[in-house]
């Protein structure tokens, strides 16, 4: 994936957000070094803006009209990374969305360059996890061993996802662990991927038993 | 005491019904078209023993005339079925049919057949009674009942009373008695279940409502003045943590839970200094003693005010991980840290104090830190 922002060269997002006035925040607030090649107040309309500009990288609202992030993340996810801006992290849809492929999720109360870094990483293809989601995701694999038996992660995939959790870098958990923290990274990203795996097992295990095509 | 009852009554009384109500009313109705098919077939058959075909003809038609008015006040306006007039009416007429069977059959037919003119006629006015008044209230309905069983047997020359008569009439009124207790007591265990949900209900609406477009509008005030003006990002910061811990917070209602605990810990704490705080907890039916669950939650709540007094963090990450009988806790700062080793007063204070506070619980506590790289606080039990 190119890297345009290493060459000097502002990213090109696509910012969706149904609330006018965030966009224009955002777009005043990330600077020189993000281009927004396009903007949509819905989900159909991000969509069409993503096919058509292709940008390096979308950021999207949890809640908008005609589908939210959920739908976004379900139909571009393949094609650029997608990192959703949510209020809360109370949301009951935030583990929905990330299992359905986005790079990750951002509060739209992140300081600024925490905001930009994350966005950075996201683009570079590297997913953006914090330790609420971490915990989720944590959580929701506890949910998958207690129901099929065995946990799908490894021991160490679940110590990683645990310092993650508990606000540990990965420079810290490459310390603890006794490994490069480009190792904690991939790991983290095995993590989200057996995720997304589990959660289109569950959809395609609920396909065939309802009779659906 | 008629006071109380009166006011107990006028709370029942006085409201629209509720779906659960509409339903076992209807019911209630049904039975009584049964009822009055099953009346006229009676009349049908025994048409021969009756002694005054007048009385038997009489009460029915002002059955079927109640059943009628029931029906139309069902469909026209529900709330009439649950007036007071409504239940003395039928609870009346319910008795008088006991009455009338004694006066309307030649001698021997009280106590001495088992069919009787009232036929569950008694049971659904009480039942209709308990459902809208209430168990004690519909309770007192049994002796008008009870009593009309004396005229009736009176009016079909039973002539003196034994035993086995009082015995017979008392049955009647336990049996009422309970069918209302049992039928007041379920009515309105299933009306408050169904008030409950109703509020939990608008309560969520009102959540998402507010969530969309007050958490947002506090969160762009929060980063727009973040440096032009800390106060208002600090006060937007608190109201947003409020808004949120009261939208989100039903959930963890569940008051002695360890997330709830946990969590109310670390915000209180946190609050003082204002310091983000984020507060992970994953529980699996976690079945220590509240005393356990309390220690944790205190030195939890030690851990975030240190961290956020002392160590000048600029962010404190709370995690806890629970099982049934075994649990884990850690609360990490990216401050200033400190040095172990070195036994200032400070830190050793409130080291003893949560190494102190998870032994007595059975537990054990670890703090680990370094000078430039934070500080976490290791929580276990066992």
């Amino acid at each position: 994936m190119t890297t345009d922002s290493s060459r000097g060269n502002p990213l090109r997002i696509v910012l969706a957000d149904d609330h006018a006035i965030v966009r224009a925040g955002l777009r005043a607030e990330l600077g020189p070094s993000f281009d927004v090649v396009g903007e949509a107040d819905d989900a159909e309309g991000a969509i069409d803006v993503v096919r058509a500009r292709r940008p390096d990288l979308v950021v999207c609202d949890l809640h908008m009209p005609r589908g939210g992030g959920l739908a976004v993340v379900s139909a571009c996810a393949t094609e650029c990374p997608i990192v959703i801006l949510t209020v809360s992290e109370a949301e009951s849809d935030l583990l929905e969305v990330v299992a359905a492929g986005a790079a990750g999720y951002l509060l739209k109360t992140t300081p600024l360059d925490d905001l930009r870094a994350g966005l950075r990483r996201a683009a570079r293809g590297e997913p953006v996890f914090s330790p609420s989601l971490a915990a989720l995701v944590l959580g929701e694999f506890r949910r998958l061993a207690k129901a099929a038996g065995t946990n799908p992660l490894s021991e160490r995939e679940r110590g990683v996802l645990q310092l993650v959790a508990r606000g540990h870098t990965y420079g810290d958990i490459g310390r603890d662990l006794s490994i490069s923290p480009r190792t904690a990274e991939n790991h983290v990203r095995n993590i989200l991927g057996k995720l997304q795996l589990s959660r289109r097992a569950d959809l395609v295990r609920y396909a065939v038993e309802h009779g659906l095509d | 005491m008629k006071k109380f009852a009166s006011a107990r009554l006028a709370s029942v009384v006085n409201r629209p019904l509720l779906p659960t109500e509409r339903s076992l009313l209807l019911a209630l109705l049904a039975a009584r078209w049964v009822a009055i098919a099953w009346l006229g077939g009676l009349l049908i058959v025994g048409w021969g023993d009756l002694r005054r075909p007048a009385v038997a003809v009489g009460v029915a038609s002002a059955e079927l005339a109640l059943c009628v008015l029931a029906t139309w006040l069902f469909t026209h306006a529900p709330r009439g079925l649950t007036m007071v007039p409504f239940v003395v009416v039928d609870v009346v007429l319910a008795a008088a049919l006991y009455t009338a069977d004694g006066a309307a059959y030649a001698t021997g037919h009280v106590f001495g057949t088992s069919q009787n003119l009232a036929g569950q006629w008694p049971l659904l006015a009480t039942l209709h009674a308990a459902v809208v008044l209430g168990p004690w209230t519909a309770g007192l309905a049994a002796i008008p009942i009870a009593a009309s069983r004396y005229l009736g047997a009176a009016a079909n020359d039973v002539g003196p009373m034994t035993a086995k008569h009082h015995v017979s009439i008392f049955s009647t009124v336990v049996f009422l008695g309970v069918a209302a207790g049992v039928g007041g007591t379920l009515a309105r265990l299933l009306r408050r279940v169904e008030t409950e949900v109703a509020t939990g209900r608008a309560r969520d609406e009102v959540a998402r409502t507010l969530h969309d477009t007050v958490l947002q509008t506090l969160a762009l005030v929060e980063r727009r003045t973040a440096t032009s003006d800390p106060e208002l990002a600090a006060h937007a910061r608190r109201s947003d943590r409020e808004l949120r811990a009261y939208l989100f917070g039903a959930a963890a209602d569940a008051g002695g839970s360890l997330e709830a605990r946990v969590r109310q810990a670390a915000e209180q704490a946190a609050a003082r200094f204002d310091t983000p705080t984020v507060v992970n907890v994953l529980e699996d039916g976690c079945r220590l003693s509240t005393e356990q669950l309390a220690a944790v939650a205190a030195a939890v709540g030690e851990a975030v005010a240190n961290a956020a007094e002392h160590a000048q963090a600029q962010r404190i990450v709370v995690f806890a991980e629970a099982d049934r009988d075994s649990l884990f806790a850690s609360v990490r700062d990216d401050g200033c840290g400190f040095d172990p080793s070195a036994d200032c007063d400070g830190h050793h204070g409130v080291r003893q104090s949560i190494i102190g506070r998870m032994t007595d619980a059975f537990g054990r506590a670890e703090i680990d830190s370094a000078p430039g790289r934070g500080t976490e606080v290791r929580l276990w039990i066992p």
